[in-house]
């Protein structure tokens, strides 16, 4: 009679066994054999139990509307990937590289990586970021002021400009809705579109910031709130219920406020003390806001008990100008100095994960967003991409003189 | 005490105490959903184990037929494989033929302690070992074309460093 090999073992007893041998073990046997590569590769996350990986833990349904082809990697990867975040292991590249200096904003979706530069924002097809391919500029003739700002939802981009304007563009008929004129007596610094387009929000230099309802196209001005400082950032919860707008933190003046859109009642937060201008603000949830600003400090605010619940300071202080989240473990500041991003496990207390120089120039990051394979960050005179899944490469590791 | 007859696949007859074959899951079941009476004079069929490994099974369960039910697999824990006994040890010093028809008796009866110690057992010829001395240990060909080859060499080569 024929001996029995481990050939004759099912997929479910060999899954069996490789739930007791450790990762690199899992790597060696993927090398050994085709059979094992693939179960390995397919049952990964049954063989696999261990806690949430930063970053590329793909959890959050947010994260994978802005992932590369909502890339879903199998668990070893997302050990991989990880462990090249925390080391520093990546491929830096660039491009919408220019001479003059802007402050351009980036945003992304699974398909499609916007920039803003001077009047206009260029839009890209992800699947080409070997070539950076631009598939459309987004323009109007007839305005060409500076975009400060801008969002997209669903099938819409938002835009807030230098001249106090306002636009609206579908993405799907690649027109513009409306370029309204005056919305603000100055810069827009910030606007935020809620996901059905229905509501939109505006914050300017003018110290005031407004909501805008939109109907087909038309806008109308529902609220304008004289907040006496200059609003530098707005973001609304994803159900309309709450505007959270950042101000310069003057005095007297608290530097976050949530407005209630329905009662129109204030709340008042205050990060930092004066003069702690908050830059850029992010929802996790309905009981959960997040801030960034001028005291180099990322903030967690709880809503059910009104105060900062946790806080991630920058090892080095500085200002900290935009933040991204995972909206599980992960959260990234870009700040103003030598294109440097911070990151940091939201599970530890304070200590900075590593830190990253986007490029050589120093300038501030002003804008930033990540999946689980890719950093972007927008600096004054174009975009790097800092690729974090190669196979080979050094490690840039600032992690110990953090 | 009561008995049972469980019969090999080569047509070999076991009598086994009825507690000590309830230790397969498959037995069990089937004990109770044919309602068989114990009386009667009856065979257990197991066409997929032969009369060597059966004995062996019989062997294993007799000696752990005091032993609490294993506990249900916490999935958060880490797996250990250095808490096998030493008589398990002793008992599993078999070649690796008979330890993976071990392995698949344990599965087809549903003996979850047996098919543990049986999986530790294969996971500690596997642990720490390179990819070529995975391959001879278990006689495995490498399937994988050059160009396939350096594939998963790249794929693999992190878990390798510092």
């Amino acid at each position: 009679m024929n001996s029995v090999t481990i050939d004759d073992l099912s997929t479910e007893i060999l899954l069996q066994i490789f739930k007791y041998v450790s990762i690199c073990d899992l790597c060696r046997l993927r090398k050994s054999c085709k059979r094992f590569n693939e179960i390995i590769n397919f049952w990964g996350n049954v063989i696999v139990k261990r806690p949430d990986t930063l970053v590329t833990n793909e959890k959050d349904q947010r994260i994978l509307q802005r992932s590369h082809l909502k890339h879903n990697l199998n668990i070893l990867e997302k050990i991989r990937i990880e462990k090249n975040w925390i080391n520093g292991k990546f491929k830096k590249s660039s491009f919408l590289v220019s001479g003059k200096k802007y402050m351009p904003w980036l945003q992304m979706n699974e398909k499609f990586l916007w920039v803003s530069q001077d009047g206009c924002i260029h839009e890209f097809k992800k699947n080409r970021f070997s070539k950076y391919l631009k598939s459309n500029i987004i323009r109007n003739k007839n305005n060409n002021a500076d975009i400060v700002k801008f969002k997209v939802n669903d099938n819409s981009i938002v835009l807030g400009r230098r001249d106090g304007s306002i636009s609206l563009w579908s993405i799907e008929n690649k027109a513009f809705i409306f370029d309204m004129k005056n919305c603000h007596k100055c810069h827009v610094n910030c606007v935020d579109i809620s996901n059905d387009g229905t509501l939109i929000v505006s914050g300017s230099d003018d110290d005031s910031f407004s909501i805008w309802q939109n109907t087909n196209g038309v806008l109308l001005q529902k609220e304008n709130q004289i907040i006496f400082d200059r609003i530098w950032s707005c973001a609304l919860l994803e159900d309309k219920s709450i505007v959270a707008v950042g101000t310069s933190g003057n005095e007297n003046v608290h530097s976050l406020v949530l407005f209630d859109v329905q009662k129109n009642t204030e709340e008042k937060l205050s990060p930092g003390g004066i003069g702690a201008a908050v830059f850029d603000i992010k929802w996790e949830s309905p009981q959960c806001v997040w801030s960034c600003g001028y005291d180099g400090i990322v903030s967690r605010w709880d809503l059910r008990l009104n105060s900062c619940v946790q806080s991630f300071k920058d090892p080095f202080g500085v200002p900290l100008y935009c933040m991204e989240l995972d909206f599980n473990n992960t959260v990234m500041a870009g700040t103003q100095m030598h294109s440097r991003v911070a990151l940091w496990d939201t599970r530890q207390q304070q200590n900075c994960v590593q830190i990253y120089f986007t490029s050589k120039r120093n300038s501030p990051v002003y804008s930033l967003s990540f999946d689980s394979k890719y950093l972007f960050t927008a600096i004054d005179q174009g975009v790097n991409v800092l690729d974090f899944s190669v196979y080979f490469g050094k490690s840039i590791d600032y992690s110990k003189t953090l | 005490m009561s008995k049972i007859k469980l019969q090999s696949s080569d047509g070999e007859t076991f009598e086994v105490e009825i507690e000590i074959a309830k230790c397969s899951v498959t037995i069990k079941t089937m004990l109770e959903d044919l309602g068989m009476d114990e009386d009667e004079e009856e065979v257990v069929p197991l066409p997929n184990v032969n009369s060597a490994i059966l004995r062996k099974v019989i062997q294993w369960a007799t000696y752990h037929k005091d032993d609490p039910p294993p506990p249900e697999d916490d999935e958060n824990k880490e797996k250990r494989t250095d808490d096998i006994s030493s008589w398990d040890a002793d008992f599993l010093k078999v070649d690796q033929g008979t330890l993976f028809e071990l392995i698949l008796a344990a599965n087809y009866l549903d003996i979850k302690g047996l098919l543990d110690v049986t999986c530790k057992t294969v996971a500690n010829m596997i642990k720490g070992k390179a990819p070529e001395e995975i391959r001879k240990t278990f006689n495995i060909k490498n399937d994988f074309t050059a160009s396939e080859e350096e594939q998963v060499r790249k794929e693999n080569e992190w878990c390798e460093e510092k």
